[in-house]
């Protein structure tokens, strides 16, 4: 394994997940925000316009659904920090094709937040269970339950998204027919407008 | 009615995490708990009492995380007039709570989402895109992370001001919360936020057709592909969707081109 593989990618994992957790589990200071997350990453990663592009593109995007009620939409902190690892690693995969790639990451994401909603309901029977038994509910234990599996996973997860991925995207890139490549290219091109319609379109939704 | 300063920073403090621990069985059930136990606490000093008290929070809860303290200062309230009333009259009140919960966390849960989730958090977004755009042409040192600290700014005040105040409102007034809830005027709120945020979505927008973001000089495509997004937008395409359609049309435009 090399360098970025043991060391700087699972540090990096750790960031991206420490900051989600922010966005809905933990304070929702919006420090999880894409436009926050991506430059963070890029500039630990030594590249902050990079870092800004793609955050920005993600943030953009993430705004087709908003986290009412149980409604999870793709994980935006997460597609932006994949996409922003992809580009940073070694095999430093071309932003056209790291940022629909972080997309899939961020809607693979919700599969494993969905699982963890259903598995946070034993910390309520064991809250039950503990104030049956103790008159008291031990909420250091849950809490670090609660967020500490979550974190472990998003890290987990981000770390396989960029560190298996990368090199299957690196080598696909290379092979991939040079039609696919400009079709890609044009697609990022287009994607800054297509956010833009999204940003306002919010606006425009009925209050 | 007034509140001790300590126990409504516990309550505000331990309001940040009302969310740590959501599931689908009791959404923010255990997040209310643990925000409500240093007033359950306080309110109920024999364990019994407490633990009785505790298990009735532990029933399905679930708002919106920024007006939560709204519902913190009121079921405080409502379980301090509980623990005043005989045996006999306590029955009611448990009650009360119970409907009160269930009414508060909906209704504050559409004011919140309307304000914070639809205005509040893309408008500062605009603000922070604006911003960069701002201190980059006049040359500002640490553009990106001013325009940052100003969006977060911007945001994170108007979230912990509601957080903070909304315990104190909700103890203030408890069933006349709705009546206080009308007089802050968030319909009218969302609106100004919305037209804020329209203005600086517009600016950028303007920004990307005259210096079109992936370099090069400004084209005719810049409106098409504006226009044809706004489109698909309003029939209902979201963006991710348009992507997909737009890396399809890539494809054939890299087809037909040279």
């Amino acid at each position: 394994m090399n360098p970025w593989n043991l060391f700087v990618l699972p540090a990096l994992s750790a960031w991206v997940a420490l900051l989600e957790c922010d966005s809905v589990l933990v304070g929702q200071w919006m420090v999880s925000r894409p436009l926050v997350l991506g430059p963070s990453v890029g500039f630990l990663c030594g590249d902050i316009r990079m870092g800004l592009a793609v955050g920005t593109l993600c943030e953009l995007f993430s705004f087709d659904r908003a986290p009412v009620g149980s409604a999870i939409p793709f994980n935006a902190p997460v597609a932006a920090g994949c996409a922003v690892l992809l580009c940073a690693g070694p095999d430093a995969v071309p932003i056209p094709l790291a940022f629909p790639a972080g997309l899939a990451a961020g809607y693979g994401h919700r599969r494993a937040e969905y699982a963890l909603r259903f598995w946070r309901a034993r910390l309520t029977r064991d809250a039950a269970e503990s104030l049956e038994a103790r008159g008291r509910v031990d909420w250091i234990r849950i809490h670090l339950l609660s967020v500490g599996v979550h974190a472990l996973l998003t890290a987990a997860f981000v770390y396989a998204a960029a560190g298996v991925l990368g090199p299957g995207l690196s080598a696909g890139w290379d092979v991939l027919p040079d039609l696919a490549r400009r079709g890609l290219q044009n697609a990022l091109d287009a994607a800054p407008f297509i956010g833009l319609a999204a940003l306002m379109h919010v606006f425009f939704r009925k209050a | 009615m007034s509140m001790e300063r300590g126990l409504h920073r516990a309550v505000f403090l331990r309001s940040l995490l009302i969310q740590a621990c959501w599931s689908y069985e009791g959404m923010q059930n255990l997040g209310f708990l643990y925000g409500l136990d240093p007033w359950l606490r306080r309110i109920y000093p024999d364990p019994e009492e407490y633990r009785r008290a505790a298990f009735r929070h532990l029933e399905f809860f679930n708002t919106q995380p920024y007006m939560a303290g709204f519902a913190f200062g009121v079921i405080g309230g409502l379980e301090e007039r509980r623990a005043r009333l005989p045996e006999e009259q306590r029955r009611a009140v448990e009650d009360q709570i119970v409907r009160m919960k269930k009414a508060m966390g909906s209704s504050l849960a559409a004011i919140g989402d309307t304000f914070f989730w639809g205005a509040l958090k893309p408008a500062c977004a605009g603000l922070i895109l604006l911003s960069w755009l701002v201190f980059w042409s006049f040359g500002v040192s640490r553009p990106v992370l001013l325009g940052a600290l100003l969006g977060l700014a911007c945001f994170n005040a108007a979230a912990l001001w509601v957080r903070w105040r909304g315990i104190r409102v909700g103890y203030a007034t408890q069933e006349r919360l709705p009546d206080e809830i009308q007089r802050l005027r968030w319909h009218e709120r969302v609106r100004w936020v919305r037209r804020l945020g329209l203005a600086a979505a517009l600016v950028l927008t303007v920004a990307a057709l005259v210096v079109p973001p992936q370099g090069g000089s400004p084209g005719w495509w810049g409106p098409v592909l504006l226009a044809a997004a706004a489109g698909a937008r309003a029939a209902g395409l979201s963006a991710v969707r348009s992507y997909g359609v737009a890396l399809a049309l890539g494809c054939v435009v890299a087809l037909a081109g040279p």
